[in-house]
């Protein structure tokens, strides 16, 4: 697979919609609107529940993805662990509501709404109670992005929003790296 | 009525516009008075008067709140913050950033985990989302990667 390096012919033109994102041999890769367009279909496909359809369209194989209490490498992986982390009893939809584009990259603000379809007492916003709709500003991830797909996610909080006492490492399990704290 | 509109969205022309928008330095410059805790001519140089500022911690409104604030939070330890990556559009950025903290003293309530005075601690764990308006940030929002901290010692100071 050709690997592209995508970059940005025209910095004066950045920030606008027009900008046009290259490859190093002219060849343009993907427009701002194109990764903008590709971030939000993503952001939808995951809203649906089916990990596997939405990761398989938008992932690269070697995706990393790193949040709050998991660092995880590679899209089967990752799959899994969506996968599992939901069937706690909750559905998730999740909509961007500030998005900053660059080059190869992109950072979005998302709010989050859970529904519960059976009480989730250890949902890690807060307890759950079936039929119960919680709704959250507090979240935020960096993306990059490869040959037209997503190859890095770091999700971001804002703890305040969130229960502490569910967070930590219990749902690193074999094959996703451990939480570790900063030494 | 719709003049009205598009007057209240864009008062000033594109070129007013781009002059007057904040770019990549002055974000860096942002970050390099924050380093050098130079907090008050950080906050007076770059926040709008009524900016908003919310953290894990807690949300204030004001230059005057936020510079407090960031001074009262600084005590005992300092704090060098370096880019990791960096989005710069006309209405916003998003700004991923290593911490150093450098303990001062002895701090057991220290907000990532307790830290000897001497000690050194490094973090790649916190992002920030600022918003612009004449060419000042006018809201900034701060969002962590919260295993790389303590969670029992975040939630106890939100005002």
């Amino acid at each position: 697979m050709r690997s592209e390096t995508i970059h940005d012919r025209s910095p004066v033109e950045f920030g606008h919609t027009q900008a046009r994102f290259a490859n190093d041999i002219g060849e343009v890769v993907m427009t701002r609107e194109e990764i903008k367009k590709a971030i939000e279909e993503y952001l939808r496909d995951y809203s649906t529940g089916d990990f596997r359809m939405a990761l398989d369209k938008h992932y690269t194989a070697d995706a990393v993805f790193e949040n709050t209490r998991v660092r995880i490498v590679g899209k089967e992986k990752i799959i899994d662990w969506f996968t599992r982390s939901h069937a706690l009893g909750y559905t998730e939809s999740c909509v961007p509501v500030n998005i900053l584009i660059s080059e190869d990259s992109l950072a979005v603000e998302l709010e989050q709404e859970f529904t519960a379809y059976e009480d989730v007492p250890n949902h890690y916003v807060s307890a759950l109670r079936k039929g119960e709709t919680i709704r959250t500003s507090g979240l935020a991830a960096f993306y990059k992005m490869k040959d037209g797909k997503i190859s890095s996610i770091r999700v971001y909080c804002t703890l305040n929003e969130y229960n502490p006492k569910v967070f930590g490492c219990t749902e690193a399990t074999e094959g996703v790296e451990d939480c570790e704290q900063e030494k | 009525m719709e003049e009205g509109h598009q007057a209240a969205i864009s008062p000033l022309s594109s070129k007013e516009l781009q002059e007057d928008a904040m770019n990549r330095d002055d974000v860096i410059g942002y970050i390099d008075l924050y380093s050098n805790e130079r907090f008050e001519e950080a906050v007076n140089s770059y926040f709008t008067e009524d900016a908003y500022f919310w953290n894990t911690r807690i949300a204030l409104r004001g230059t005057q709140k936020i510079i407090d604030w960031l001074i009262a939070s600084h005590l005992g330890y300092r704090e060098k913050l370096t880019p990791v990556s960096l989005i710069v559009e006309p209405e916003g950025a998003a700004i991923e950033l290593e911490q150093e903290f450098h303990a001062e003293e002895d701090m057991s309530h220290f907000f990532i985990r307790p830290v000897k005075k001497g000690e050194v601690l490094k973090t790649r764990g916190v992002s920030w989302f600022l918003k612009f308006r004449e060419g000042k940030i006018c809201s900034a929002k701060e969002y962590r990667l919260l295993y790389r901290c303590d969670p029992r010692l975040f939630m106890t100071e939100v005002r």
